[in-house]
């Protein structure tokens, strides 16, 4: 099973998958807050025409209360523990359609899921793309004896002077792309992979006009960049960002795993009757 | 400034109840979009004019 979100990632993890795997489920979640669903069809078109329909079994699902429980239950508790820590609201979306994923498994008995993280992508400040975070989620997978693979963990970033809007200004011939290519560990990025598969055209460049029409369009990164950014790493730094961060999510996978129902098992076989 | 600013707004953020942080995100992911497409707009326009210039020199 693949999160799918439509974006450049997790499309390559979706054809890396079907070059492994006979059939996948490509699963995308929504809640409020998240629009233009319906773009990511147009990427889910191109994986059809060129691994065929049979192969991907396609499904949106609201996790609008999964989402709501896991960012807000006991929210006063979390908020004098962690403060603005409340706000990564990113990561806690991601959580929330991590533990939708692992019920989603359970029910229709898929041992393996992926998804389009990538350490390299953007500036890797997002919990959902730091390393430390993902092996907590695998943790939580692992429990509920499902295989999370990250096929796209280690790909390079795109560079920022292939960037759509750099090169709109003519300005593609600069030195950014000196300074960020190589960084990632495997020295070749999703959209690298994508052109090779042929399922992207030799145009599509990030940022452009058909990146964005292929995504679902979400504004609460804004307040989670404004209070990292502006705020939260001016004035205690990155290390105890981090430190925070993954103290923070170890506590709210714990309270994920206490969705159970049951002493027996960890497996989260039965989410509470609210959430179903 | 810059942080008192940051700060007051996820002041802001942090007490909404969940519909109205998103909202309020929205909002202010419109502004920036419009600021973002103001400074777009302008670079494009100096980028292009000093393209011509070297080129007429």
């Amino acid at each position: 099973m693949v999160l799918y979100s439509g974006g450049v990632d997790s499309t390559c993890a979706a054809a890396l998958l079907l070059q492994e795997f006979k059939r996948i489920h490509l699963i995308t979640y929504k809640r409020f807050g998240i629009f233009c669903i319906s773009n990511i069809e147009r990427n889910v078109s191109l994986l059809r025409s060129k691994f065929g329909s049979k192969r991907i079994i396609r499904g949106i699902i609201d996790i609008d209360r999964f989402f709501k429980k896991i960012s807000y239950e006991n929210y006063f508790y979390y908020f004098k523990k962690y403060g603005f820590m409340m706000l990564s609201t990113c990561g806690l979306c991601k959580l929330s359609m991590h533990v939708r994923t692992i019920k989603y498994c359970i029910d229709n008995n898929i041992s393996y899921v992926a998804d389009g993280a990538n350490k390299n992508s953007g500036t890797g400040h997002f919990p959902a793309q730091m390393p430390l975070i993902i092996n907590e989620i695998r943790k939580l997978y692992k429990d509920n004896k499902i295989v999370y693979l990250t096929p796209v963990l280690d790909f390079d970033r795109i560079s920022a002077s292939e960037m759509d809007w750099i090169r709109k200004i003519g300005f593609e011939n600069n030195n950014l792309n000196k300074k960020d290519k190589g960084e990632g560990d495997s020295k070749k990025t999703t959209r690298d992979e994508l052109l090779r598969l042929n399922i992207f055209p030799e145009s599509f460049t990030k940022g452009s006009k058909m990146d964005r029409q292929m995504q679902a369009r979400c504004f609460q990164l804004i307040l989670f960049n404004i209070f990292l950014y502006d705020y939260f790493l001016p004035v205690y730094g990155e290390e105890k960002y981090k430190k925070i961060t993954l103290e923070f999510f170890r506590e709210k996978i714990t309270y994920c795993k206490s969705l159970a129902r049951g002493s027996n098992s960890s497996r989260l076989t039965a989410v509470k009757d609210d959430l179903k | 400034m810059k942080r008192i600013f940051a700060f007051i707004i996820c002041l802001i953020g942090v007490i909404l109840p969940w519909r109205l942080r998103i909202i309020f995100a929205e909002l202010l992911g419109w502004i920036l979009q419009a600021i973002y497409f103001i400074f777009y707009s302008i670079l494009k326009c100096i980028i292009t004019n000093l393209k011509e210039k070297g080129r007429s020199e």
